[in-house]
């Protein structure tokens, strides 16, 4: 057979993950390689996901395969869990579930990280995420001005 | 006559270093004194010297300038040849720590700033979970997610969690044949739907939202199809992210507070008949939710 059980990514640092092809094949970017190239033992690298990364990532794609059974109370807990994360293990989150493609980890994120902005006022979230103001005093009062009508 | 030790310390280095843009002369300095006189200075002076060196290597992880790292760089160097055994040591263990926690903060930097520069798409989905007041917030943070939050998707997102699915007005329409629509905001977006013309959704919501602000429907939650429950209205998607149903299928509908109180009460039989995939039964159940807020509103 050409199909092999296993598939072994290699992580930007050069770890080596050897996992079964079932779990690779949630990312579609994995899909796609072993579609396109359909590689007997061979390595995939992952040039853009650090191992420390990966092996969070591998492990969501891992509980998301055996417990697709599992009954939804369950599952969301543990999802919830599974995000109760420091805001740059998100982020590195984010950039891996984007660049290997599995859409349901990047909903997850983005909406753990979505829920961190809710009801904040802009300084707020500066302050939290640490992101500079690039906008002068005029142009924050003209979109102050502009998005006042939601906020009456 | 003054001594080494006073012209040493009238240098003023001590008081130089904690100064960023001073640092790199500091360390310059003290480098040639090591090599060019410290073997000649009097014993009290060299402990001085050794000591300030200590200094410069303590302080050089608050400095983030490259040319601080290499001017301490040039200061060890000039350290590991002139300093006696134990000092060298002490010297270049000093060094290695500032160097570890220089790479940590530097790290630590990069991870802060990480949400900031998200790429645009990534940020657009993120803000797709936004409600409507969040999402103008976001907007006001930066310019790069204030051009993210303006995306027209998330603004037709927010028309169709706050109004009823967009794409369906027109359909809608054709149903209600005989009612009076008095909703001018709507003929108009259901005609720029009709001659396709782009429609900018930001506008659009805003303007139907000033108008109907009276009548506002505001329960902000939808019903799941799926799993027959009352969810929060996150992206139109069921936050239980049911697995194996396609996408399409688990979308969420908009329910009025009063389609609430009927779910508690066990009276909406008809709602949970919409996830039956006939169509026309659907079809007719989509269009009481639409109109509801509209009843609610005249009473």
């Amino acid at each position: 057979m050409a199909f092999t059980k296993k598939v072994t990514l290699k992580s930007s640092d050069g770890e080596l993950f050897i996992i079964d092809r079932a779990v690779a094949l949630q990312s579609r970017t994995i899909q796609y390689v072993l579609e396109d190239t359909n590689p007997v033992d061979a390595i995939i690298p992952v040039p853009a996901v650090d191992a420390r990364t990966l092996s969070k990532v591998l492990e969501y794609c891992k509980k998301h395969l055996i417990d697709l059974n599992t009954d939804f109370e369950d599952y969301s807990k543990w999802d919830k869990d599974f995000v109760d994360a420091e805001v740059w293990m998100l982020y590195d989150l984010i950039m891996a579930a984007d660049y290997l493609h599995i859409p349901p980890l990047i909903d997850l994120i983005c909406d753990k990280i979505a829920s961190m902005f809710k009801g904040q006022t802009p300084d707020k979230i500066r302050e939290i995420f640490n992101i500079d103001n690039d906008f002068s005093k005029e142009e924050e009062e003209d979109f102050k001005k502009k998005s006042g009508w939601a906020f009456k | 006559m003054s001594t080494p030790l006073e012209r040493y310390q009238k240098l003023g280095l001590t008081d130089s270093l904690p100064r960023i843009y001073q640092y790199p002369f500091v360390c310059k300095e003290l480098s040639f004194i090591l090599r060019g006189a410290y073997n000649k200075l009097p014993k009290n002076l060299q402990s001085l010297v050794f000591q300030d060196a200590l200094a410069v290597f303590r302080l050089l992880p608050q400095m983030q300038t490259q040319s601080a790292v290499s001017a301490a760089n040039l200061l060890l160097q000039s350290a590991e040849a002139v300093l006696p055994k134990q000092k060298r040591t002490q010297a270049v263990t000093e060094f290695k720590h500032a160097k570890v926690a220089c790479k940590r903060r530097s790290k630590a930097r990069q991870e802060e700033e990480g949400l900031a520069h998200l790429p645009q798409d990534v940020l657009v989905h993120i803000f797709s979970f936004l409600d409507m007041q969040s999402l103008l917030s976001v907007g006001l943070v930066c310019w790069s997610w204030n051009s993210a939050a303006s995306d027209n998707c998330l603004w037709q997102l927010q028309y169709a969690i706050c109004f009823g699915n967009s794409e369906d007005i027109s359909k809608m329409k054709e149903r209600r044949d005989g009612e009076l629509v008095e909703d001018k905001e709507e003929t108009n977006l259901k005609e720029d739907i009709a001659t396709r013309t782009s429609i900018d959704w930001r506008d659009a919501f805003k303007r139907k939202y000033i108008g109907k602000r009276a009548k506002r429907f505001t329960s902000n939650r939808g019903y799941c199809g799926v799993c027959h429950t009352i969810v929060w209205l996150n992206n139109m998607k069921c936050p239980k992210r049911h697995p194996g149903v396609k996408s399409e299928n688990q979308q969420i509908k908009p329910v009025s507070p009063q389609q609430i109180v009927e779910y508690i009460l066990g009276d909406s039989l008809s709602m949970t008949s919409s996830s039956d995939s006939d169509s026309d039964s659907e079809g007719g159940l989509l269009s009481k939710l639409w109109t509801y807020p509209r009843y609610t509103g005249i009473d």
